[in-house]
């Protein structure tokens, strides 16, 4: 019986969704994400969303992996690099990881140490822009086999105001 | 047969997303009931005071994607607006969101209402509504904004 899979990965902009068979080999979710993100297959491999190491590929296809989102990447830790106030601060992440690890580092005691006042308004972007990234796209999906870095900016998320009344 | 109109399609196709429903899976949000065009949503939130719970959003669809969602937060015991002393407390961007202003709408400027004044769409076009954009992009934010208080208290749910 075929399952629906939400998955991220390398040369994929956004999650989403692959079918594939209940007990084949997880393998097949490598390959299916490989087509789609124009990458071989056989240098890649398959975490779950936010874990560090990867699952064994000589696994099988189980029912309740549906229930996580996946991410196929051939690089295995991303070097995430982050400014802020003419600072920098480094940290080795999985792909895997959601933006919003990322963000919750930088802006915690072993990031910059951010205000709680003002932490909760605090965004990731990429290096020199300033939209704020999806908090829970996985930082993958920015960076491109064979380069394994990333930087980003921490910044002040928007917030409107205008004439209310 | 029952033919949806462009409108519904549309709303279904974003419902069927799988950008929609990774966050259906991450439990960051789940659809309470949708009758056209109103679409009743669930997001999960924590509070100023680091504890779980949940708030309840009422969409007005119609014209979707052309013309934007008006959302409100809402009381569904009561379906009515909900009460501002029930409302989420924390950063000056959360109390700004879901303060009490005259269009009664969520105060963001992807809202149909609020993002029709004040120039808004042109002042902040990351934010602003467009037809580009889906229902997912909403829940989003909504749900940044719910969850922002972990940051202040170091807390934060797992996916």
């Amino acid at each position: 019986m075929d399952i629906e899979l939400l998955v991220e990965g390398e040369g994929l902009a956004e999650v989403e969704t692959i079918r594939v068979s209940e007990g084949s080999p997880v393998r097949e979710i490598v390959v299916a994400v490989a087509a789609k993100g124009h990458f071989a297959a056989e240098e890649a491999s398959l975490f779950i969303e936010d874990s560090e190491e990867p699952i064994d590929l000589a696994r099988v296809v189980e029912r309740n992996m549906g229930d996580k989102v996946h991410h196929v990447h051939r690089v295995h830790r991303i070097e995430v690099r982050v400014f802020y106030q003419g600072r920098q601060i480094d940290r080795r992440f999985a792909p895997s990881t959601r933006v919003q690890r990322v963000l919750d580092w930088a802006i915690g005691d072993h990031g910059f140490g951010i205000d709680p006042v003002i932490a909760p308004e605090m965004e990731l972007a990429l290096h020199g822009q300033t939209t704020a990234l999806p908090k829970n796209a996985h930082i993958g999906r920015y960076v491109r086999h064979p380069h394994h870095e990333l930087s980003l900016d921490l910044i002040r998320g928007i917030v409107p105001n205008g004439a209310s009344r | 047969m029952n033919e949806q109109s462009p409108v519904e399609r549309a709303i279904a196709i974003d419902l069927d997303s799988s950008r929609f429903r990774a966050g259906v899976h991450r439990r960051h949000w789940r659809q309470v009931s949708y009758e056209f065009p109103i679409l009743l949503v669930a997001l999960s939130a924590i509070e100023h005071n680091s504890r779980s719970s949940e708030y309840f959003f009422n969409f007005e669809l119609t014209g979707f994607p052309g013309a934007a969602p008006e959302v409100r937060i809402w009381d569904p015991s009561t379906n009515t607006l909900l009460a501002l002393d029930r409302r989420p407390r924390g950063s000056g961007r959360v109390a700004e969101a879901f303060k009490a202003w005259g269009g009664g709408t969520v105060y963001r400027p992807w809202d149909r209402l609020a993002g029709a004044h004040g120039n808004w769409a042109t002042t902040y076009p990351t934010l602003a509504w467009n037809p580009k954009r889906d229902l997912t992009f909403v829940m989003e934010d909504l749900h940044g904004l719910l969850t922002s208080n972990a940051a202040a208290h170091g807390v934060r749910p797992s996916a």
